[in-house]
């Protein structure tokens, strides 16, 4: 879970909690990418405004990894003007989740990634 | 001894020539301007000598010598012809057969023919040359001589007329020709000064001319000044100040600067000038200095255009680029505010969605009731969030209202519902006064509601302190709907009315403070009421309260949302 905001990311991982996942969390790219580095991910979940490297480029660079090519990772913003949902799933995120998160159905989308 | 002399001359000038040199000669001299009165003097005083002219009027050289020497008293007076005419050997002849003494062709040298004089008379003294014996004697025979010679002077005349003749033909020919070709030249220069004389006029700018040293004097204006200015071309060539006297009061200073400075190569400048029925005519002038070869200054050229257009485009689309900066920074302010009006909002909803789905364990009835209305208003937050990015759309022509009929009654009370709570607390009674004619209305449903909304919204935030009552009024108006929202509020001050609906102006800042809200609330409205082709106004009486009302086409036109 990577989130600078941390009111935000306590929601976000109760709500992880609350479907079944562990969580781990970073507050930046440059953190993110270092975490993935160490440790084995089944989900990311994205925020798209970081301050320093954003969530595009901390997503790319972490699918370039051997081993994260197929890890799933669901891009998570309050950027939610019509257009934006298309242009991220274009790139490397495979779902999208607007912010305010409603959270019946952000659970929804977690739960696809559960196996 | 002094010598009597007769000069006989019909010209006045040559006889006083004559008798000027003799008497300085002391001769005694007198005159006769013909040969009548030259014979009635000899009559009266027998001179010792006389000096005859022959051509004169009256009575000719020739018969007065005839006649001399006709009497016997003076036929021994010796007799000189002094002539400027006849000299041909023919009057020679004559002159010698009728006994002249000498025949002299003028123009001779005066001191000559004194000395001839003298000769003669000497020889006539000596007495050896006795006086020449007329060897004309009959009558017959000196007619026939004098016819003779009157001919051949006639014949000279003629053909001496003819030449003149010819001379003069010859010369009028070549002033003729000079004439017509003066005329000629004329023309060319006539047709060319026309032909630049319609150049100039034709140009779509006034051309003038002033003198190098006076530039607000004109020489030379183009008639179409009259159009630029309004004064004629006659009242800018008689009155040498005109053009200072139209300058634009805020112009002046500039440009009199500008021409008041010795007038150098060039000049080019642009001015307001008021025009005699009171318009301001932006003008744009262009002047030169005109030399002749050796570099003195000639006169000024110029020629001023109207570009009061090209002014007003100027404006115009520098007040577009300032306006589109302006919604630029707009667009992109709301647009971050809306980012970072989510974020809270984002944990705000979710905690409340996730207190409501029980996940942090069981609530009791209030607390279930209490994140209810938390998740409620936040989504209402949200709601409007999305309207603001909205709004900037609308400004920028990208949204499109969904027309639906709705009914009147209730999308009041919806409206209504959203407010009651915050009114409630506000100690506020809500009146609505409906019109049973006004049932349905096209328009958006979603947008009516925030018009409303935000409407009663501000009577409420607006409210004294001690409550009050907000009423709703809907009436039939015709083809359209009128609403109001009247409250008994702080109201607001006249000279602050206009800036209500401007966008980030509360009338004073320390009402966001105290009331909260953007201070986009009634701009927003506007655009709304806009967006559905109606209008929206306000009146209010400062400590009393305020009246919005809002009027809409009842039916929309369809192609207005195409």
């Amino acid at each position: 879970m990577v989130e600078d905001d941390p009111i935000n990311m306590e929601l976000v991982i109760e709500i992880i909690k609350a479907v079944g996942f562990t969580a781990d969390v970073a507050v930046t790219g440059e953190d993110a990418v270092k975490k993935t580095e160490n440790e084995a991910y089944d989900l990311i979940l994205m925020d798209i405004m970081l301050p320093g490297m954003d969530g595009i480029e901390t997503t790319r660079i972490i699918k370039s990894k051997p081993g994260y090519k197929n890890t799933p990772v669901i891009a998570l913003t309050a950027y939610a003007m019509k257009g934006d949902k298309e242009r991220l799933l274009e790139k490397d995120f495979q779902d999208y989740v607007p912010k305010p998160i409603n959270v019946p159905e952000f659970m929804k989308v977690i739960e696809k990634y559960k196996e | 001894m002094i010598i009597k002399a007769l000069v006989v001359d019909d010209n006045k000038n040559d006889r006083m020539l004559l008798r000027e040199m003799l008497a300085s000669k002391n001769y005694e001299v007198t005159e006769g301007s013909d040969g009548a009165e030259a014979l009635k003097s000899v009559k009266a005083s027998r001179p010792d000598i006389i000096i005859s002219d022959i051509m004169m009027p009256v009575m000719d050289g020739f018969k007065l010598l005839r006649e001399l020497k006709n009497d016997e008293r003076t036929k021994d007076i010796p007799f000189v012809f002094y002539t400027a005419y006849y000299v041909s050997e023919k009057d020679r002849e004559l002159a010698e057969k009728l006994g002249a003494s000498r025949y002299i062709i003028k123009p001779k040298d005066v001191r000559e023919l004194l000395n001839e004089v003298e000769t003669v008379l000497k020889e006539y003294e000596a007495g050896h040359v006795k006086p020449v014996e007329p060897i004309i004697s009959t009558e017959e025979e000196y007619l026939s001589k004098y016819c003779e010679m009157v001919v051949k002077k006639l014949e000279g005349n003629i053909s001496q007329l003819e030449a003149e003749i010819t001379g003069r033909r010859q010369a009028e020919e070549k002033l003729r020709l000079s004439e017509t070709k003066m005329r000629a030249l004329v023309n060319t220069l006539r047709e060319s000064e026309n032909k630049y004389r319609r150049l100039v006029e034709q140009i779509p700018a006034v051309v003038y001319m002033s003198p190098p040293d006076a530039f607000t004097a004109r020489i030379y204006i183009s008639p179409r000044v009259e159009e630029l200015s309004g004064y004629s071309e006659e009242e800018w060539l008689t009155d040498i100040d005109l053009w200072g006297k139209l300058l634009h009061p805020d112009d002046m200073q500039d440009v009199l600067l500008k021409v008041s400075d010795r007038f150098k190569e060039k000049i080019s400048m642009e001015y307001r000038i008021i025009a005699k029925n009171g318009d301001v005519v932006w003008v744009r002038d262009e002047a030169i200095l005109v030399k002749d070869a050796a570099g003195h200054p000639l006169f000024i050229q110029g020629i001023m255009q109207d570009i009061t257009e090209n002014k007003k485009t100027e404006v115009m689309q520098l007040e577009n680029q300032r306006l589109m900066a302006a919604s630029k920074i707009k667009s992109d302010f709301l647009a971050n505010m809306s980012h970072e009006l989510r974020t809270p909002l984002n944990a705000i909803i979710g905690f409340s969605e996730l207190l409501e789905m029980k996940i942090a364990g069981e609530l009791n009835e209030k607390q279930s009731r209490f994140v209810n209305d938390i998740l409620v208003s936040g989504r209402h937050l949200l709601g409007l969030i999305n309207d603001i990015l909205d709004l900037s759309k609308v400004e920028a022509g990208k949204i499109e209202p969904v027309i639906e009929k709705i009914p009147v009654a209730d999308a009041i009370n919806e409206g209504l519902i959203l407010i009651k709570e915050k009114a409630r607390r506000h100690n506020i009674v809500l009146k609505v006064e409906l019109d049973p004619n006004l049932k349905f209305i096209e328009a958006d449903m979603q947008r009516f509601k925030q018009i409303l909304f935000n409407l009663l919204d501000n009577a409420v935030k607006f409210s004294k302190k001690e409550g009050g009552t907000i009423t709703i009024t809907a009436k039939k108006e015709d083809s359209m709907a009128k609403f109001s929202v009247s409250d008994t509020g702080i109201g607001v001050k006249e000279e602050d009315l206009v800036r209500l609906f401007r966008e980030f102006e509360q009338i004073d800042s320390g009402i966001s403070r105290k009331y909260g809200g953007t201070g986009l609330g009634l701009s927003i409205t506007k655009k709304l009421v806009e967006l559905h082709g109606g209008n929206i106004s306000v009146k209010s009486k400062f400590g009393e309260g305020s009246t919005f009302t809002f009027v809409l086409p009842i039916e929309q036109k369809k192609e207005e949302f195409k």
